[in-house]
């Protein structure tokens, strides 16, 4: 799926999916990705690699059991690629320490 | 080159007696007791082995961001920037441009070849070499040198078999590649000749490929490089072959010794893995933390703007700086208890592969080793343990990597 599909659904699924309740979301930039693979090992369901190895969403609204790995996988990333938001609040990785 | 940092204007940053960096490794087998207190200021003077000086950075937060600020350049081969050796240039090379956009054109050549598929895909070739390691050590003399039997050998081939490199020259690059990385233990001269030798050595190799190639990177980055001079150009296609050969296997190989000496040298930790093998992925990542194998002497970088720190500290412009990993490590404000060695630490962001836009482009391939080595081990040889008091075991100074310089064992 292209980044802009994954936008596309994640859009959706907050409208009418099921995730509304939870209203999770993870996006990706794949701008600043360094290529770690440290997301795709810590959630494969749900981040994958493109042929250049930069970072792509596979699901942007994942199931209530991934949603630990995912933060986590956000808060791992060393290049701060990858933000959660939950009811619309960004949850990883942590706000207060995005100074760059 | 006498001075080296502008002394500082506005508010100082790290004015006090200069520290020698690297830090010593007392005691032996732990985290440098000079740690402790490091993190009370963000930033400390430090004196390196060539006598100049730089600020090292010691906060989690702002090693974290500055890994990934713009405001510190890596050229690091202009005038007035700090020398880590007064005997060896190590990684300096002014027909490099190591920043972005230059840096990130030739860089994503080069990580494609190391997303977590392809690194998967080398996992039994890996457990292959891991076990025919074991198989002739087994046969071998005791007790053995876990260095030369196992840590080094593994990562070598491994990266020999990914770059296309032949493992029978590895005699020959092993001993370019220590003179290549000394800081102190080398005179200038014998420095000069490893490094002309080591780049004509990959320059042969190149054009032997260019002739024959094969599947392997280096025959793609040559592929690339001849299609198209605006992508790769010929020095920096050999600049890179040299970085991933040698940051390829030392770093990992010292990495693998030193991390497996420290679980030998604590039974505790070690018969607790052995009892769960699942275990190992986390072992790898806290031994990793620890930082076991070296300092942060390789993270030099060179302040264009004035950068304020987390705390106010100001790091003026034309600084000299250095992001100490270990001391982000063990950093009270991030990692709970951070002088324990907790082999089930899950929230372990650890700086020991970098952040941000220079972030380590072999991590995913390290930890796949370091993991493949670890597991294997414990296997065939559950009784292995370390022929001396592993507080005596000598480390390897003078060089770029401070492992341990034998690694006695037997099983
Ligand atoms: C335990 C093993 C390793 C450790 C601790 C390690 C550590 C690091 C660190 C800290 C950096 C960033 C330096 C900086 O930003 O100043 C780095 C960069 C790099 N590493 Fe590793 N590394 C390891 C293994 C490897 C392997 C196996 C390879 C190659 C196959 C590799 C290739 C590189 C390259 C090419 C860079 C430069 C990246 C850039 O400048 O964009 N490393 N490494
Ligand atoms: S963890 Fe971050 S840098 Fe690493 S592959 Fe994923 S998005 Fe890219």
């Amino acid at each position: 799926m292209s980044p802009v599909d994954a936008q596309t659904r994640a859009v959706k699924t907050d409208i009418g999916g099921t995730d509304i309740e939870t209203g999770f979301r993870v996006v990706a930039d794949t701008h600043s990705c360094a290529v770690s693979s440290l997301c795709v090992y810590r959630a494969a369901a749900v981040f994958d690699q493109d042929d250049d190895g930069h970072v792509t969403v596979l699901d942007p609204s994942p199931p209530p059991a991934l949603h630990e790995d995912v933060r986590r996988a956000a808060r791992s990333c060393p290049t701060r690629s990858i933000r959660v938001f939950e009811n619309g609040v960004q949850t990883a990785p942590d706000p207060a320490a995005d100074n760059h | 080159m006498t001075t080296t940092n502008p002394s500082p204007t506005g508010a100082p940053a790290g004015r006090a007696a200069p520290v020698r960096y690297p830090f010593p490794w007392t005691p032996p087998m732990e985290i440098p007791e000079v740690l402790r207190a490091l993190r009370e200021r963000a930033v400390v003077r430090v004196t390196l082995p060539s006598g100049d000086t730089a600020l090292l950075v010691t906060r989690y937060v702002d090693v974290r961001s500055l890994f990934a600020d713009h405001r510190l350049s890596r050229n690091i081969a202009r005038p007035g920037v700090a020398r880590i050796s007064a005997d060896n240039e190590l990684f300096v090379d002014p027909n490099i441009d190591p920043d972005p956009p230059a840096h990130t054109r030739v860089r994503g050549l080069v990580t494609k070849a190391f997303t977590a598929r392809r690194v998967e895909k080398l996992r039994p070739m890996a457990q292959r070499i891991a076990d025919d390691l074991l198989d002739a050590m087994a046969e071998g003399p005791r007790p053995a040198d876990l260095n030369e039997a196992y840590a080094f050998p593994l990562p070598i081939k491994v990266i020999c078999i990914l770059l296309g490199v032949p493992p029978e020259d590895m005699v020959t690059f092993r001993r370019l590649v220590d003179g290549f990385l000394s800081v102190t233990k080398l005179p200038p001269e014998e420095v000069g000749v490893c490094r002309r030798d080591l780049w004509k050595y990959l320059g042969d190799l190149i054009e032997a490929k260019r002739t024959s190639p094969g599947g392997d990177l280096i025959s793609e980055l040559i592929r690339v490089r001849d299609e198209d001079d605006n992508r790769l150009n010929e020095h920096e296609l050999r600049f890179w072959v040299q970085g991933l050969l040698i940051a390829g296997y030392v770093t990992t190989a010292s990495q693998i010794g030193a991390g497996t000496a420290v679980l030998l040298h604590r039974r505790d930790l070690l018969e607790q893995i052995k009892a769960d093998l699942s275990l190992v992925p986390t072992a790898v990542e806290e031994l990793l933390r620890t930082q076991i194998m070296g300092s942060s002497i390789g993270t030099m970088r060179y302040a264009v703007a004035d950068i304020e720190l987390s705390d106010g500290t100001v790091i003026p412009a034309g600084s000299s700086v250095l992001l100490s990993e270990e001391s982000a490590n063990v950093d009270e404000a991030v990692f709970p208890e951070p002088f324990t060695l907790d082999i089930r630490r899950t929230e372990n962001h650890h700086m020991t592969f970098g952040a941000g836009l220079h972030y380590c482009v072999g991590a995913a391939l390290a930890r796949m080793e370091l993991q493949v080595a670890t597991e294997t081990l414990l296997r065939r040889f559950p009784g292995i343990h370390l022929t001396v008091d592993g507080a005596t075991l000598p480390r390897a100074l003078g060089g770029f990597m401070e492992g341990f310089t034998q690694i006695p064992v037997d099983w």
